[in-house]
């Protein structure tokens, strides 16, 4: 990943700029809308992320509890440590039962894993039925949102896409669009042998997993074909029924301003005997792939209550400009920010803990209340440690300036002296095209600063002389 | 090799807890936070009547029409001028004792519409519209709870372009705290829980293409909704 790469062309470009203020702003108010009109709001938040807090710290115990119901439901669990196994114990269900195609509904964890290159890979064909990621996986490329995959696109590359790779003639509206989707997915769901999944919650008392969805097509996936496939990461359990009616309207009116979804989905097992319809087999893939690591680190481990609704990516002044490419995997915005360090090793994303300027707008809309600049600030410390252990050039030259630094800074005549060296070497920069009479561009490695804003130009006369100088002037007036 | 997976999961989870082998903490220790979700604000003691009212308004508010009717022939009468101003030509229904007694499918096959099989996804396909009846329905968000089970295919609900939706009165409930509350009794009693609960509200949705909102994308473009006094 290249977080200050792709983010640079992420600011450039004028289509996906014009798309994050629309769909963010929308998202926000809907969301600033539903949470107003919903009485003790606050309250809810904070009994969630008790319950939360609970679950993570009896994890293994409700695992276990769901397991056994959906045994006794006639479902079977299985459990899978990284993304490799969670894909070969999905491949190996396909291929025992001969299944050729597959229908998908929305999922990140199955984008986590990279499900859809993997049963290629098995000769699987998979077709993904939500219609952003339908128009997603048509254009080859992956979601930028957790709620709208597809923002990034216009109507008009909508239009071309369907052109190019369905056939049909170019169609401008949206209305027209879907419902070619809707035709060729019909035929899908149809003759698909296998349908794989997400989901939301998993709840232990019962064995329930539980879809929250608008547009139906996770209810085809998970109803039409002769089996079903769940995949879940292990944090999002619940332990009680009943705690879904605490969760779900959290869920949904943090995510779009919905009061609730059009569907929600609560699956017990695969269809029982009398049923008339249903899949005939069921399988939960339990995934770990990194989140037991996060539940290990007791000052991290909150980064697991997240129930993915995406307000923080909505109201993050960052995703809104960079939006979700540049997080260089699945998850984006302050949720990727915190959590693919952790999932993929820190070393493999050591940009993301440092994409956000910790304001902490995230932790004000989160339905669980995940102090986000807490946990960033933890993350950002690991990689500053691990770079020290590393060592290199760059990390020995940011100790010696933060040495040398804090020697100027904490004595009074040096300090004083490097300022009024400062002024005098700093004029060959001072330019009166910048802000204020700063400076625009400075050699390296200050440049690293320069390139993307001005730096404010040291004054001539000292704050401490400024301050001495008004307060004098004060005492002489009185 | 799952089951050393499983070992070596739950091994893990243990571990980051500082905890030793084995299960049963859950129980043991202090009582989980309770789980309410929000109410309406409102003491519940709202009347049945009420609620039916607050519903039909709450089901306007997602695309959706209300209807009422009081007894067989109330139900019967309205059921021909829906299906007559609509034009529709073939229908699969639920035969849920209720619907059963209503004679809903008789009247239909009457008027000159074809049945087609709930019990395959394919006649469900080539239906007009499904006929269900929703086992409760929660007023304040105007939402349909259905439970599967042996008469009532999931498919009747979601494959058709119509979905009409037949509920009594008195299963109309307030919000979705109170809503839990009686699922939770019903599993108990019943000593099962059915493979799937759906719940709906409104027809299918998706403002994927520049949050454009489109009906129908995937399930039913319409969505009918019938209150039985």
């Amino acid at each position: 990943m290249n977080f200050e790469r792709d983010s640079a062309r992420a600011v450039e470009d004028k289509n996906l700029q014009r798309a994050l203020v629309n769909v963010t702003d929308r998202f926000r108010a809907a969301r600033k809308r539903a949470s107003d009109e919903t009485p003790g709001w606050d309250a809810l938040r904070d009994r969630a992320r008790e319950i939360k807090k609970h679950t993570i710290e009896h994890l293994d115990d409700y695992l276990l509890q769901l397991e056994e119901n959906i045994r006794k439901a006639g479902g079977h669990v299985h459990w899978a440590r990284d993304a490799e196994e969670a894909r070969n114990i999905i491949i190996d269900i396909a291929r025992r039962n001969g299944v050729r195609s597959v229908v998908k509904s929305k999922s990140m964890a199955t984008e986590e894993i990279e499900l859809n290159s993997g049963l290629e890979a098995a000769g699987i064909r998979v077709v993904e039925t939500d219609l952003g990621e339908y128009i997603i996986q048509l254009a080859g490329e992956h979601p930028s949102h957790i709620i709208a995959p597809a923002i990034h696109k216009t109507r008009h590359d909508i239009s071309e896409l369907f052109a190019e790779k369905l056939g049909v003639p170019y169609l401008s509206e949206p209305q027209e669009l879907t419902k070619v989707a809707r035709e060729r997915l019909r035929d899908e769901f149809l003759g698909a042998g296998m349908g794989v999944s997400g989901a939301n919650f998993g709840v232990a008392e019962t064995g329930t997993i539980v879809i929250v969805e608008n547009e139906g097509n996770a209810r085809l996936t998970t109803t039409v074909p002769r089996i079903h496939v769940a995949l879940m990461g292990i944090e999002k359990m619940l332990p009680r029924f009943g705690d879904l009616s605490l969760f779900l309207p959290l869920l949904v009116r943090s995510a779009t301003g919905q009061k609730t979804s059009t569907y929600i989905s609560l699956i017990t097992g695969p269809r029982r005997a009398t049923d008339k319809d249903g899949p005939e087999e069921f399988h939960l893939v339990l995934l770990d792939n990194g989140r037991s690591g996060i539940l290990a680190n007791p000052e991290t481990r909150e980064s697991l209550y997240c129930i993915r609704c995406g307000a923080c990516l909505n109201n993050c002044p960052v995703y809104r400009k960079v939006g979700g490419h540049s997080y260089g995997w699945v998850y984006s915005g302050p949720i990727g920010a915190i959590i693919n360090p952790q999932l993929m090793g820190i070393d493999k994303a050591p940009e993301l803990p440092f994409a956000s300027s910790l304001c902490g707008a995230c932790r004000d809309v989160c339905p669980v209340k995940i102090d986000f600049p807490k946990v960033l600030l933890e993350l950002r410390s690991e990689v500053v440690t691990q770079k020290q252990k590393t060592g290199g050039a760059s990390a020995l030259l940011e100790a010696l300036s933060f040495k040398l630094w804090r020697a100027v800074v904490t004595h009074k005549r040096i300090y004083e002296l490097a300022l009024r060296l400062s002024y005098f070497a700093q004029r060959p920069w001072k330019t009166r095209k910048a802000r204020g009479g700063g400076l625009r561009s400075l050699p390296y490695p200050f440049s690293r600063w320069t390139d993307e804003r001005d730096f404010p130009a040291v004054s001539e006369t000292p704050f401490r002389e400024r301050w001495k100088k008004m307060k004098r002037s004060e005492g002489g007036a009185s | 090799m799952t089951t050393g997976s499983r070992e070596e999961i739950l091994h893990r989870i243990r571990k980051g807890l500082g905890r030793g082998e084995g299960a049963g903490h859950a129980d043991s220790e202090a009582p989980l936070p309770q789980n309410s979700g929000p109410s309406s604000g409102a003491d519940d003691k709202r009347c049945k009547d009420d609620l039916a009212d607050i519903f039909a308004e709450s089901l306007s508010g997602v695309n959706t029409s209300a209807y009422r009717a009081s007894g067989r022939d109330g139900v019967l009468e309205f059921i021909k001028s829906f299906v007559n101003e609509r034009r529709l030509e073939s229908f699969s229904i639920w035969e849920t004792e209720f619907l059963k007694s209503l004679d809903i499918r008789g009247s239909l096959e009457v008027a000159g519409l074809a049945v087609k099989s709930a019990e395959n996804k394919a006649e469900i396909a080539l239906s007009s519209v499904g006929i269900t009846e929703a086992d409760y329905a929660i007023a304040d968000t105007g939402t349909l709870v259905l439970l599967s089970g042996p008469e009532r295919p999931r498919g009747v609900s979601l494959i058709p372009p119509v979905h009409l939706a037949i509920v009594k009165k008195e299963n109309i409930v307030s919000n979705i705290g109170e809503l839990f509350g009686i699922l939770n009794k019903f599993y108990e009693d019943h000593k099962t829980t059915p493979a799937s609960a759906t719940f709906i509200t409104g027809p299918s949705r998706t403002a994927d293409i520049e949050l454009n909102l489109t009906l129908g994308v995937h399930g039913p473009k319409e969505l009918h909704v019938l209150i039985v006094y």
